[in-house]
C-alpha cells in the first residue's frame, strides 16, 4: 500500500501536478472495455520522459510496489487493469511524434500517441501506420498487445511495424531494442518478445515505427448471402484465388439488424462480406472487382453492392467501424464478453457455424475479420447474475477450445490479459513453462503488470 | 569427448550415421567463409527424439552441439569452434505438407529453400524469402540466421514467414512455438525469438511457414547511372511513387568496373552506379509500374535503362550482379564482407564513405546489394599479407562506427555468428547484451548450443 510520504516521493520524481491519489482518477485506471473485475491503483502518474518513466520503476521496484502502464484502456481482456494495486502509469502526456522520416517510411513516437491521430498527422506525408485496432488505442497499448485489425489481413500486425523499441526494463535501466534498418539479424529479436508482453517484461515509452506508402485507389465490395457457409466460402476463395483484400469482414445477420435499428438504415439482415482492396491503379482494381463478383456469384450471392474511390469505400464501409458501438448501445444495460478466436483459414466456417450455434439461446452477435480467420463473438450480458454469466462464460471456454481443436488460436488479437490466462496452458503445453521462465528472468520481483498472462 | 559418450551417440543415430573419422570431421569445420576447428563428432539425426536424446547427453556430459543445414552461411554460425557434435540436417530434409487451403507449409529443417519453393509453386504458391545461395541452403539455416534476399524489399525476410516451430532445448524437452492461425497474440513471442538465434537457444526441428499466392509475372528494368546519387534518388522516387519493386539491387562504380572486366556487358564507361529493378503482379499492373519505373529513372538522368518481361533476357540482365561476387576474387584473394543496412536515406552519405575509404585505405572496396532495403555488401578484398588484414580491420571498423552513426545494424541477413560477435558491442549497449545473455543462460545454462556465437568470447 502506497502512502502520504510515498506520494511525496513520486512527486519529487514527476513533479506535483502529474500524480494523484484521488478517488475518480483511481476508478478511471481500474477498468478497460471488458467486463473484468475493476481494482483501484494506489496512484496514478503521468511521467513526460523515459527518464522519468524509468526512475518511477527503479523507485517501485525497490519499494516492491507493482507497476501497470496505461494508454487509454480500449482494451478487452482487462489488460491495463492494476489487479494489485500500485502505480498506474498513463502515458497520456507521452503523446509527441517525435520524428516523421518520410524518405525512410518511419516515424518515431512516443508511447501515448493515439494512433488514429498519428495517422491523421502521416496523411499529410503520404504515409499510413497499417493497424488499426478500431478503439482509439495508443500506439504503447497497441504494442503492449500486440493488435490488429481490420486491415491485417493485407498488412499483419502491429509486430510487424516495430523496428526499435524505447523499454524499461523492470528495475529501471532502460534499453533500445532493434534499430531504423529495414532489416537485421543481428542478435536476439527482443523487439518481437517486448511486442505483445502486455507490459509483463518491461514499459515500452518511445517507438521507431514501420510505415506503408498512402493507397491510391479503393475498391469496396458488400455481398450479401443466404447462410454464413455461403459467405465463408467466399472469404476461402477469394483468399486463395490471388487477390490480396485490404479488408474482408464477416457481419452475420443480427448485426445487420443491430445496425438497421441503431443507425436507421436499411441493409438486408443476412449474413454479409464486407470487402476492400486497394491498389495502384483503377483498371487494375476493375478487373479484380470483376473476379470478386464472379466467386461471389458462384456461392450463390443474394445481393451485391459495389464501388470505386473513397468516397464509395465510405458509403459501404461505415457501418463496419459503428457495429461495436451500435450492439452497446443497444444493451445499455449489459456488458459484453467479447470472444476472439482465430482459426486456420480453411476451418473457419466451422468455427463460425459452432460459435452461432453454442450462443443461440444468449444476447449474442458474430463478426470479424474473416481474411484472417478471426472471429469476434459478443455476448451482451449481466456479469452480476451469477448463473446467467456462467452460461456465458461456459459458451466462451467451449468456443475457445473448439477453435484450439480446429488447430487455431486463443486470442487472434486481443491478448492474455486476465481473461485468456486459463487457456495458456492448453494452447503453449511445454512452452508456456519457457514463457514463465522467461517472466521470472526480467521480472524477478513479478511486480510489472502483475496477474496478467499466468495464472 | 569421451569415447564412451561418442558410443552413446552412435547408439542413438546408428552406425551409418555418424562420422569420427579426422578427414570427415574436418569437412564439417567451416562454412562458405569461415574456418573453425573440426568437431569431435559428426552426426545426421532423423528426428527431434533423436536431437532431443543428443541434447540430453551433451546437457548431462557438458559438450557443444552445433546445428547445420548446408553450411552456407557466411559469418560462422554452423562452424564448431571448440569440438563437440554437429548436428546435421540433410536427413531431415522433407517437405511434411502443404495446406494449399491455408497457405501454409510444414517442413523439416533439412529441407533445401529452393526445393521448397519449386514444389509449392506447382500449387500457385509462393515462399518468397531468395537468399543468394537459396538453391543450396536449407530452410533451418535461413531461419536461424533470418535470412533474406533480394525479395525481402517487396516480402520480408524470414522471420515473416514462419508462423510456428518445433524446437528441442537441452533438457531435452521438445517444444511447439506459435500458431497455424494467420494471427495470434497468446503469450511471448517464441517464435520469433528463436528465429534468428543462430541455434543458440535451441535446435530447430520442424518449421511451419507461411505461404502466398504466386505473382502471375513479372518485369526486369536494368539501370546505369554516372552517379551514385542519382541512383539513390531512383530508388526514394521509385517507392515515393507508390511502386513496392520485389526487389531493387544497385552495384557501385567499383563492382560495376570489377564485373565489367570479369563479364563484360559492354556497358559505357564512367558509371557510379547500377541498379536492377524487379516489378510483379498480374500481367495488366506490371506494364504500367514498369513504365513508370523506366520513367522515373530517365528523370533522374540514367545513361541507359532496359526493360524485359522475357525470362531468358531478364536473366542476361542479372548477369552483372549474379556473378559479381565470384568476380571480386580476380581483385585480390582474400575477401572481408560485410551485410550493413542505413535507412534508405542514409544511402547516399554510406556509398559516398566507403569510396572515400577505398581511396584512403588503398584496398578495394566494393559494395553492392539490396538498395530498396538500405541492405549493402560491403567487400573488401586483400592480399594475404599483415600489413593488407590490419587495413581491413580499420576499414571494418570505420564502416560499422559509419553504420550506426547512420542508425544502421551490422548484419542485415548474414549473422552475428562468430565472424561479428567481436562487433555487436559497437551495435548494442551493454544493457542489450546483458538482457541478450541473461535469456541464452536462461534457455542454455551450460552452454551447450552452438557456443561462441553471438557473443564474443
Amino acid at each position: 500500500m502506497i502512502d502520504i510520504k510515498n506520494i511525496q516521493e513520486i512527486k519529487i520524481i514527476v513533479g506535483d501536478e502529474w500524480v494523484s491519489a484521488g478517488q475518480s482518477v483511481r476508478e478511471l485506471h481500474s477498468h478497460d472495455e471488458s467486463f473484468h473485475t475493476p481494482v483501484l491503483p494506489d496512484v496514478v502518474v503521468w511521467p513526460h520522459s523515459t527518464e522519468e518513466v524509468s526512475n518511477i520503476v527503479k523507485w517501485a521496484y525497490e519499494k516492491d510496489i507493482p507497476i501497470t502502464p496505461w494508454g487509454v484502456g480500449t482494451s478487452l481482456e482487462g489488460n491495463p487493469i492494476p489487479v494489485r494495486n500500485g502505480i498506474s502509469i498513463d502515458f497520456q502526456e507521452m503523446n509527441k511524434v517525435l520524428a516523421i522520416r518520410q524518405e525512410d517510411f518511419q516515424v518515431d513516437v512516443q508511447a501515448g500517441v493515439v494512433y488514429k491521430e498519428l495517422n491523421k498527422t502521416l496523411g499529410h506525408h503520404g504515409l499510413l501506420f497499417p493497424p488499426d485496432p478500431g478503439a482509439a488505442a495508443t500506439i504503447g497499448g497497441m504494442i503492449g498487445n500486440n493488435a490488429s485489425g481490420i486491415r491485417t489481413v493485407k498488412y499483419g500486425a502491429t509486430k510487424d511495424y516495430v523496428m526499435r523499441l524505447t523499454v524499461v526494463l523492470p528495475g529501471g535501466d532502460v534499453i533500445h531494442a532493434g534499430n531504423r534498418a529495414r532489416k537485421s539479424s543481428s542478435g536476439y529479436n527482443l523487439c518481437a518478445l517486448f511486442t505483445g508482453s502486455e507490459g509483463t517484461l518491461g514499459i515500452v515509452t518511445e517507438a521507431t515505427l514501420r510505415l506503408v506508402g498512402l493507397p491510391v485507389n479503393f475498391m469496396a465490395v458488400r455481398a450479401v448471402f443466404p447462410t454464413v457457409l455461403n459467405a465463408t466460402n467466399t472469404v476461402f476463395q477469394v483468399m486463395s484465388s490471388g487477390l490480396s483484400p485490404s479488408a474482408m469482414e464477416l457481419l452475420d445477420g443480427k448485426v445487420m439488424e443491430v445496425l438497421n435499428r441503431d443507425r436507421g438504415y436499411s441493409l438486408h439482415e443476412q449474413p454479409t462480406l464486407l470487402m476492400e482492396f486497394n491498389g495502384y491503379s483503377e483498371t487494375g482494381l476493375r478487373e479484380e472487382m470483376a473476379c470478386v463478383e464472379e466467386i461471389c456469384q458462384e456461392n450463390a450471392c443474394s445481393f451485391l453492392d459495389k464501388g470505386i474511390g473513397a468516397s464509395e469505400r465510405s458509403r459501404l464501409w461505415d457501418m463496419r467501424h459503428l457495429t461495436f458501438e451500435s450492439i452497446k448501445r443497444s444493451h445499455t444495460n449489459l456488458l459484453p464478453l467479447i470472444m476472439d478466436v482465430a482459426v486456420p483459414l480453411s476451418r473457419y466456417s466451422e468455427i463460425v457455424t459452432f460459435a452461432r450455434e453454442e450462443v443461440k439461446d444468449l444476447v449474442a452477435y458474430v463478426f470479424g475479420h474473416a481474411g484472417d480467420g478471426n472471429v469476434h463473438v459478443v455476448v451482451m450480458d449481466n456479469p452480476e447474475d451469477k448463473g446467467r454469466w456462467a452460461r456465458v462464460e461456459e459458451a466462451n471456454r467451449k468456443i475457445v477450445l473448439k477453435a484450439l481443436e480446429l488447430e487455431g488460436t486463443c486470442t487472434g488479437e486481443h491478448g492474455v490479459g486476465i481473461g485468456k490466462r486459463q487457456f495458456l496452458e492448453i494452447e503453449h503445453g511445454e512452452s508456456l513453462a519457457l514463457m514463465q521462465r522467461i517472466k521470472a528472468l526480467l521480472d524477478p520481483k513479478d511486480l510489472m503488470n502483475p496477474g496478467k498472462f499466468f495464472v | 569427448m569421451d569415447a564412451k559418450i561418442i558410443d552413446e551417440i552412435v547408439q542413438i543415430v546408428g552406425k551409418e550415421n555418424a562420422l569420427t573419422a579426422l578427414e570427415h570431421r574436418k569437412c564439417y569445420s567451416y562454412d562458405a567463409r569461415t574456418d573453425g576447428v573440426a568437431p569431435d563428432m559428426v552426426v545426421f539425426p532423423s528426428s527431434a527424439e533423436e536431437v532431443s536424446q543428443i541434447l540430453i547427453l551433451a546437457n548431462r556430459h557438458v559438450f557443444p552441439v552445433i546445428p547445420r543445414g548446408q553450411g552456407t552461411g557466411l559469418t560462422g554460425g554452423s562452424v564448431p569452434v571448440n569440438g563437440g557434435v554437429v548436428l546435421v540436417f540433410t536427413r531431415m530434409n522433407k517437405i511434411l505438407e502443404i495446406d494449399t487451403e491455408n497457405l501454409i507449409a510444414i517442413v523439416e529443417p533439412g529441407a533445401i529453400t529452393f526445393e521448397i519453393q519449386e514444389e509449392v509453386a506447382r500449387y500457385g504458391l509462393f515462399y518468397p524469402p531468395d537468399p543468394a545461395s537459396y538453391k543450396y541452403s536449407s530452410i533451418g539455416g535461413n531461419a536461424a540466421e533470418c535470412a533474406g534476399g533480394p525479395n525481402s524489399l517487396k516480402y520480408g525476410v524470414t522471420r515473416d514467414y514462419v508462423l510456428g516451430l518445433e524446437v528441442v532445448q537441452p533438457t531435452g524437452e521438445i517444444i511447439n512455438t506459435g500458431v497455424k492461425t494467420m494471427k495470434g497474440v497468446v503469450g511471448y513471442d517464441l517464435t520469433r525469438l528463436f528465429v534468428g538465434s543462430e541455434g543458440t537457444l535451441g535446435v530447430i526441428t520442424k518449421i511451419i511457414l507461411k505461404l502466398i499466392p504466386l505473382p502471375e509475372a513479372k518485369a526486369t528494368i536494368l539501370a546505369l547511372f554516372r552517379e551514385v546519387e542519382e541512383a539513390a534518388e531512383s530508388v526514394s522516387a521509385i517507392i515515393a511513387a507508390r511502386i513496392v519493386p520485389s526487389a531493387i539491387e544497385f552495384m557501385d562504380k567499383a563492382s560495376i568496373k570489377c564485373s565489367e572486366q570479369a563479364n563484360p556487358m559492354g556497358f559505357p564507361e564512367g558509371l557510379g552506379g547500377l541498379l536492377l529493378i524487379e516489378v510483379d503482379g498480374d500481367n495488366e499492373s506490371i506494364q504500367s509500374q514498369a513504365k513508370k519505373v523506366q520513367k522515373i529513372i530517365l528523370e533522374k538522368n540514367a545513361v541507359q535503362c532496359t526493360m524485359t518481361q522475357d525470362p531468358k533476357e531478364a536473366d542476361t540482365l542479372w548477369k552483372a550482379r549474379r556473378t559479381l561476387s565470384q568476380a571480386t576474387y580476380n581483385l585480390n584473394p582474400v575477401k572481408i564482407a560485410e551485410d550493413v543496412v542505413v535507412p534508405r536515406s542514409k544511402i547516399p552519405t554510406l556509398i559516398r564513405a566507403l569510396e572515400e575509404m577505398e581511396k584512403r585505405f588503398g584496398i578495394p572496396i566494393l559494395s553492392f546489394g539490396h538498395a530498396g532495403d538500405g541492405n549493402f555488401h560491403v567487400s573488401i578484398m586483400i592480399k594475404d599479407t599483415p600489413e593488407d588484414r590490419e587495413k581491413a580491420e580499420e576499414a571494418v571498423k570505420e564502416i560499422f562506427t559509419e553504420t550506426i552513426k547512420l542508425g544502421g545494424t551490422l548484419s542485415g541477413e548474414h549473422g552475428i555468428g562468430l565472424s561479428k560477435a567481436a562487433y555487436l558491442g559497437m551495435e548494442l549497449s551493454p544493457e542489450v547484451m546483458n538482457t541478450m545473455k541473461k535469456i541464452k543462460r536462461l534457455f542454455d545454462p551450460n552452454n551447450i548450443l552452438n557456443p561462441g556465437k553471438i557473443f564474443a568470447v
